[in-house]
């Protein structure tokens, strides 16, 4: 039976921001964290297992580093795309905040 | 600052040097104890990061594994450490043939990378793979659970030095890694429990006909037990099946169990 496990997947929060892939297969999660910017992960490709990362950037550096080690971002060029743009706008709100004391 | 995914460089001592201060525990534990209260997943990474850097490891991966239904498994990667080596794992889907995991899901006592033995060139592939992103070094500490659930929880250790974990601060690292196990294990369990609960909008009355379903009870016993009748049980199933994503009532209960709500 082809099926999602996605009908109780936890919706969006107000904080955060989530791009998806056209087929669903791949969804991606940023919220910025006291410690810099937390992405989650998941990907489910058909036949396989489903894959949840969830991990803290300090740098925008770590963060583009990551995303550019992504064969995901071959199959999924317009999701990469706008990660890198939300990302960069988290991160710049993060310096503006640190920055303010 | 110490980033969950850049661990900060710092001094090398060896573990046992550590483990003899005599704060050693206390500040692991305090930090353990974080996770307490913390309501979601970027939370409990940065506790697991602050937690390994006070024991002394180098990086850190806590693993959840469930298996929704025959075909379907979940894997779900806490990090502390380098993301790009979960990003190699994943696309290799190397969790099939990794042999910590593997170990992780037969047995219940923590061990050194090094007393698992990697037999064929892809297993070794994996713990050379490790080793490039900061397990050189590895302790697998298993959390699993009882009563035929498939879900189970793998936290790995790592250090950048060869033989880390082999002098006299093993035992007590050990015993702080267990600890810090089982604690994201159960946080873990509680995080998919209130996810489940709160976004299918399961009911009291679903959980009880999941408990029938999942104690093998027929539809005929399920109806005497809740004066309901056939049509009004089948239904309801329907509708959890369909609420759940799973294609029968005894995956839907099956399900239910393996994400500690019966």
């Amino acid at each position: 039976m082809n099926r999602t496990l996605a009908p109780w997947t936890a919706p969006e929060r107000p904080d955060s921001r989530t791009v998806r892939s056209g087929d669903g297969a791949l969804v991606v999660t940023l919220r910025r964290t006291p410690d810099g910017v937390f992405v989650e992960r998941v990907i489910r490709q058909p036949g396989s297992a489903r894959v949840v990362q969830a991990v803290v950037f300090a740098t925008a550096g770590q963060f583009m580093r990551w995303c550019d080690a992504d064969r995901a971002r071959f199959d999924y060029p317009l999701v990469y795309a706008s990660l890198t743009r939300h990302a960069d706008a988290l991160f710049a709100a993060r310096t503006d905040l640190v920055a303010a004391g | 600052m110490q980033t969950p995914c850049s661990p900060q460089e710092r001094t090398w001592s060896p573990l046992a040097e550590r483990a003899a201060d005599p704060l050693y525990s206390a500040n692991a534990m305090a930090a353990m104890g974080g996770l307490a209260t913390a309501v979601d997943e970027a939370q409990a990474v940065t506790v697991l990061s602050q937690t390994v850097a006070l024991m002394g490891a180098d990086a850190a991966a806590f693993v959840s594994f469930v298996r929704d239904d025959a075909s379907h498994e979940s894997f779900r990667f806490l990090l502390a450490c380098d993301p790009v080596w979960c990003l190699e794992y994943e696309q290799q889907a190397w969790y099939a043939t990794d042999p910590w995991l593997a170990y992780a899901l037969t047995h219940s006592e923590p061990t050194r990378g090094h007393e698992i033995a990697a037999g064929s060139a892809q297993q070794q592939a994996v713990v050379e793979l490790a080793a490039r992103y900061g397990f050189r070094s590895a302790l697998i500490v298993p959390a699993p659970s009882s009563g035929g659930l498939t879900r189970v929880g793998v936290l790995c250790l790592g250090s950048d030095r060869p033989g880390y974990f082999d002098d006299a601060g093993y035992l007590l690292f050990k015993l702080l890694a267990r600890s810090l196990a089982m604690e994201l294990h159960e946080w873990w369990i509680a995080r998919i429990k209130d996810e489940l609960i709160t976004h299918v909008r399961l009911c009291d009355e679903d959980l009880v006909l999941l408990a029938h379903e999942r104690q093998g009870h027929s539809t005929k016993a399920i109806c005497s037990a809740l004066e309901m009748t056939p049509t009004a049980v089948n239904s309801r199933f329907q509708r959890l099946n369909a609420k759940l994503g799973v294609p029968n009532r005894k995956a839907a209960a099956q399900l239910a169990a393996e994400y500690g709500l019966i």
